[in-house]
């Protein structure tokens, strides 16, 4: 509940404490608080969009909240928490060498980092995962919560949508998103160690569920599912203790700008697309550099998500 | 004179108060003074700017929780929550802004911290003008600036 400000006379002058003890004051008011609180003065504006202001409320919130303090933290914008997980979104400040592809600049992305009642967790997205379908929406694919973030800018405002992966998937290499042609969420997924993946389809248009709703696996459905048959494509490393993957193996970069049935992956040094229902594997000459060890930062234009609208429908492959 | 473990401090309108120490020492302000010069120990600790009904507020926080440090049994965490809220809520703004200087001076951190949530949920929901009013501050921005800001974050309104 909102305490009362009285209205009548303020005896003592408040302007008078010290910035330090108004800085603690405000650490200790909720995000929207702070954001409304910009436009109160230059000076305000001024110490409420500074970093150190950021990362000193990020930390003494957690701090509060909960034992863990995150790293570095360089907030610009919060989201509200959504009810069901308990977990506020928290926006940070985009790294100009992560940029998204093609957005509109004031919805740039690019990093989150979520905080719940269990501690803080890192739901660092490159940028190479982030995507956006029906006409805007913001997705990133997460590891800590092994599922998806959706944001909806102009509908959502403040909220986000925490989306399960399809049941069974592995996350060797995070999901690629797209539009179906029917207008629904499409996300291949690898469904093997050996190279292969899995397309799901979301059972309803995203925009149908609730922006405080966690949508479960179950939403999915499979419509085509690929295997490859690549026998030591992995291995555990054992100085790292960590799965490693050769360049055999075949790693999904996303789909087709403008066919969502065709997959683009490469394996070594090579592109391919694979178009899932007609089967089939096409090589593209590509003569950019690959690097062997960079199993997730390959983006090439030809997988620039959609953005704003989507595109006509195509006429063949690449 | 304060007899052996007792301090006594003395408001800037000349009101003593005879405390233990370890009620006294709750403000790091008052622990440095105590640890560096051995008079203070014995004589009368003048608290500057502070005035006695303030003090005994101060001396009423500052007893509650050392006792709860000593012994957690007698006053559990759960006393002490209930005795923060009862503690703030009687507050009365004035009280709260000579509480916020007073704390703030004397280095008393939990107090201080208490107040600061007090304060902050005063003003949390508050329009930027009602801010300005409570802070006394000039609204220094152009209408178009203002816009600019809100745009940004549309989230916030």
């Amino acid at each position: 509940m909102e305490a009362p400000w009285p209205t009548k006379v303020i005896a003592k002058d408040w302007s008078n404490l010290p910035e330090e003890m108004i800085n603690q004051i405000l650490f200790r008011c909720p995000y929207k608080s702070i954001f409304r609180f910009k436009c109160v003065s230059k000076t305000w504006n001024r110490n409420l969009s500074d970093p150190l202001f950021g990362k000193a409320y990020v930390s003494l919130r957690t701090e509060i909240e909960s034992p863990v303090v995150p790293p570095h933290l360089h907030v610009l914008g919060f989201f509200r928490c959504i009810k069901s997980l308990s977990v506020p979104i928290v926006r940070l400040e985009d790294e100009p060498s992560v940029r998204p592809l093609g957005r509109p600049r004031s919805w740039e992305l690019s990093k989150l980092v979520a905080v719940d009642k269990f501690g803080v967790f890192d739901a660092m997205v490159s940028n190479n995962n982030t995507t956006s379908v029906e006409g805007g929406t913001f997705l990133w694919f997460s590891s800590d919560i092994d599922g998806l973030i959706a944001y909806d800018p102009k509908g959502a405002r403040d909220r986000v949508q925490m989306i399960q992966l399809p049941s069974l998937s592995i996350t060797n290499c995070p999901p690629s998103l797209c539009q179906s042609r029917k207008g629904f969420l499409q996300c291949a997924v690898d469904v093997d160690q050996i190279g292969g993946f899995g397309m799901y389809t979301l059972a309803r248009t995203l925009a149908s569920y609730g922006y405080d709703e966690v949508i479960l696996d179950k939403e999915w459905s499979l419509t085509y599912s690929v295997r490859f048959n690549i026998p030591d494509a992995i291995w555990i490393d054992p100085t790292y203790n960590r799965v490693k993957i050769s360049d055999k193996c075949v790693i999904r970069i996303g789909f087709h700008l403008l066919n969502p049935l065709i997959v683009i992956f490469r394996m070594g040094n090579n592109i391919y697309t694979c178009d899932v229902e007609n089967g089939g594997l096409n090589l593209i000459p590509y003569k950019g550099y690959i690097f062997p060890n960079d199993l997730f930062s390959v983006l090439l234009p030809c997988v620039l998500p959609y953005w704003p609208t989507s595109p006509q429908r195509p006429k063949g492959i690449l | 004179m304060a007899s052996k473990g007792n301090l006594t401090l003395k408001s800037c309108n000349g009101k003593e108060f005879i405390v233990e120490e370890k009620v006294a020492v709750m403000s790091t302000t008052i622990k440095n003074m105590v640890d560096v010069d051995d008079s203070f120990a014995q004589g009368v600790i003048p608290i500057i700017g502070v005035d006695g009904k303030i003090l005994a507020k101060l001396i009423e926080y500052c007893k509650e929780h050392a006792e709860a440090d000593e012994d957690e049994e007698v006053k559990s965490e759960e006393y002490l929550k209930k005795f923060d809220e009862k503690f703030v809520d009687e507050l009365n703004l004035n009280d709260l802004y000579d509480l916020l200087k007073a704390s703030n001076y004397l280095e008393i951190t939990k107090l201080l911290n208490l107040l600061c949530q007090k304060v902050a949920s005063m003003i949390k929901g508050k329009k930027p003008e009602e801010i300005r009013r409570i802070f006394n501050i000039k609204n220094d921005f152009t209408p178009e600036e203002e816009e600019e800001i809100n745009r940004q974050n549309p989230w916030a309104f």
